[in-house]
């Protein structure tokens, strides 16, 4: 019996393609920022901080600290706000793709309060299946998948109290995504 | 056996219950219509669901062969385990190994099926579960009551209640009127579970077989949570879960959200091969996978096979008017609504769950739902043909003296002409027949409309 193949993947125009992704981020309840330039990634994060009156400090993933010119630390199960790195994201459905390396750990999509994800615009791809394409091709024998590829779509929540839809039930209460227009000529 | 009529009866008779089934049809119903309304192609992509999972069904061994090899070649140990106590065995025996005192869960009915958290127990072990819903099931002795949301028959009085009970360390006074303070304070309490277990159980929504990976799906990181944090992650899967690629488990994974609680994707789905490479900052140092049959490959080449497709989105639960009355426990198995009553019976025996697929009026919506496309009634039907052996005596000898009669033409004619005009003498309210002999269960809950006589002289006059 010969292996099946899926239908083909629902159509998103290039245009489309960072309006849907952003729309489909806020449908999920996580919020975003836009900047055109590198180095405003730190400003956009303050800005961030500033309008929702969080003063706890901030602690990076080392892909992000390098970004911001930041000291990283392994992460902290007190850490509050952990600012990450995305490895891509996808359109369809406003979802944020990371892979575990030396340069990412697991538990920093998870434990803390606020996770802050910079996020190049070159990264975000229409769907699920070219990212996993995209992770899985490029493996040469002897070579695995990272331990981890976490798609993460919007802030944790849970319905199990009474159907009421709450966030924050055990990930991160909020999500907050900083996207740089790196394909901006520079 | 289970009883299913009495355990319904008694569902019917509770309040509580019926007006927490009562937000069935909003919270999941609606939101899967909508979902799929937003999706031209899901039909297409349901055709493929099927396709895929017939192709495994087909070829298991070779796929579990081959995700054996990707997750062992990933640094994870792989088991099969051919029944339930085989499972339970390997388990503790990797729980006795690193001396494990507390251990977290991840959501898994496969889990409740090998009744892992009473073994676990036993040995002096503390599971905990750590989904939200089942967490609140746990603390109460109870089972889930349905595969998405084990908690549904559960009022928030109750979940405040049971907390109350439980974290006995927190202030008494404190206030636990909105649902925001009972999700905090479960957060608080998990959390520390979290950090302090030694070993983390989760189930998986599918195997990979090209990767060697396990998928999870979760909306709360509880999952994550679970297999990140200890030093051991252990996986517990039933069989018919693997799927050839990764490609596979996209296309699957888009028929699973929208049919299980109508988002386009969960907020948590992760793809997890293995235990941490060395140069890994943190993830388990040992994985261990899991295989689980019990029961399982028994069904593959016989007309049961096709319930094996099934991906626990529980759609058809969530579309069951029988489900809709009586509520998950009422099954008296692990899984519930039209899955349960096709699967119980294959892994408990006809002898146990024989009235589970009598509750059914064959309305069709659980076919017409599925993502993968099984059909529920047909397999209910096959069921019901297995298990005449099985109906009380009374029924047997009803419906022998009725087939008697509904061959007999004439005979028949005059029998009902007959129950028609004793119709008449059984009213109570003006046009309706509250109560008949030998039928007081059926008019507990219905009236038949009295005969008109002018209905009856019509009829007579054909």
């Amino acid at each position: 019996m010969m292996l099946p193949e899926p239908p083909s993947l629902p159509f998103i125009a290039a245009k489309d393609l960072m309006p849907l992704f952003t729309s489909k981020l806020v449908a999920a309840a996580a919020t975003f920022a836009e900047i055109s330039e590198a180095m405003d990634a730190k400003r956009a994060i303050a800005d961030y901080l500033t309008q929702n009156n969080i003063s706890d400090r901030l602690s990076y993933d080392p892909r992000a600290a390098e970004w911001l010119k930041e000291e990283s630390r392994p992460l902290n199960s007190d850490d509050k706000v952990r600012v990450t790195y995305a490895h891509r994201a996808i359109a369809e459905t406003g979802t944020l793709v990371f892979v575990t390396n030396d340069q990412s750990p697991n538990l920093s999509h998870f434990l803390p309060d606020i996770e802050i994800v910079l996020l190049r615009k070159s990264f975000v791809r229409p769907h699920l299946e070219e990212v996993l394409a995209e992770i899985k091709q490029p493996l040469t024998r002897g070579a695995t998948m990272p331990r981890g590829v976490f798609c993460v779509t919007g802030p944790s929540r849970s319905a199990d109290i009474e159907q009421t839809l709450l966030m924050g039930a055990h990930g991160p209460r909020y999500l907050h995504v900083i996207i740089w227009d790196d394909e901006k000529a520079t | 056996m289970i009883d299913l009529n009495k355990n319904a009866q008694k569902a019917l008779d509770d309040p509580v219950l019926q007006a927490a089934l009562h937000k069935v049809k909003p919270r999941f119903i609606d939101k899967r219509k909508k979902a799929i309304e937003a999706m031209p192609s899901f039909s297409e992509w349901r055709d493929y669901g099927k396709a895929i999972k017939d192709y495994v069904l087909n070829n298991i061994e070779k796929c579990l062969a081959e995700f054996t090899r990707n997750a062992e070649f990933s640094g994870a140990q792989v088991y099969r385990a051919i029944d339930a106590k085989a499972a339970r065995k390997i388990i503790l025996n990797i729980c006795k190994t690193h001396q494990a005192r507390l251990v977290t869960k991840g959501k898994s009915m496969v889990s409740e099926e090998i009744a892992l958290n009473e073994a676990l127990l036993h040995e002096g072990i503390t599971p905990i579960e750590t989904d939200l819903g089942e967490y609140i099931v746990q603390l109460r002795k109870e089972r889930p009551s349905h595969l998405i949301a084990p908690a549904v028959h559960v009022p928030k009085s109750a979940v405040e209640e049971i907390f109350r009970k439980t974290h006995i360390d927190l202030d008494p006074k404190r206030d636990l009127s909105a649902p925001e303070s009972l999700l905090e304070e479960a957060r608080k309490k998990l959390r520390h579970h979290f950090v302090n277990a030694d070993i983390g159980i989760t189930g998986a929504n599918f195997l990979i077989a090209e990767t060697g990976s396990i998928v999870l799906v979760t909306n709360e990181g509880n999952g994550d949570l679970t297999h990140a944090l200890p030093k051991v992650h252990i996986v517990i899967a039933s069989i018919e879960k693997v799927v050839p690629r990764l490609k596979d488990a996209a296309a699957l994974l888009r028929l699973l959200a929208r049919s299980a609680t109508g988002q386009e994707m969960s907020v948590y789905t992760s793809f997890v091969t293995g235990p941490k490479r060395l140069s890994d900052p943190d993830g388990p140092r040992e994985t261990h996978v899991i295989l689980l049959d019990n029961g399982r490959s028994q069904l593959l080449e016989t007309e049961f096979q096709d319930i094996l497709r099934c991906i626990k989105c529980g759609a058809c639960l969530n579309h069951c008017p029988i489900y809709h009355a009586i509520g998950g426990h009422a099954y008296g198995s692990v899984y519930a609504g039209p899955i349960g009553s096709v699967l119980s019976p294959a892994l408990m025996g006809l002898h146990e769950a024989a009235q589970l697929p009598e509750a059914s009026s064959f309305c069709g919506r659980c076919e017409e739902v599925c993502p993968v496309r099984i059909p529920l009634p047909k397999l209910l039907r096959q069921w019901r043909e297995k298990g005449k052996k099985y109906r009380p005596l009374k029924e047997k000898v009803t419906l022998t003296f009725w087939a008697f009669l509904a061959n007999r033409p004439a005979l028949y004619h005059r029998a009902v002409g007959l129950l028609l005009r004793c119709l008449s003498l059984f009213g109570s309210k003006k046009d309706r027949v509250a109560y008949l002999p030998f039928a007081r269960g059926w008019f507990r809950h219905r009236s038949l409309p009295k005969a008109r006589q002018s209905f009856f002289k019509q009829w007579k006059q054909k």
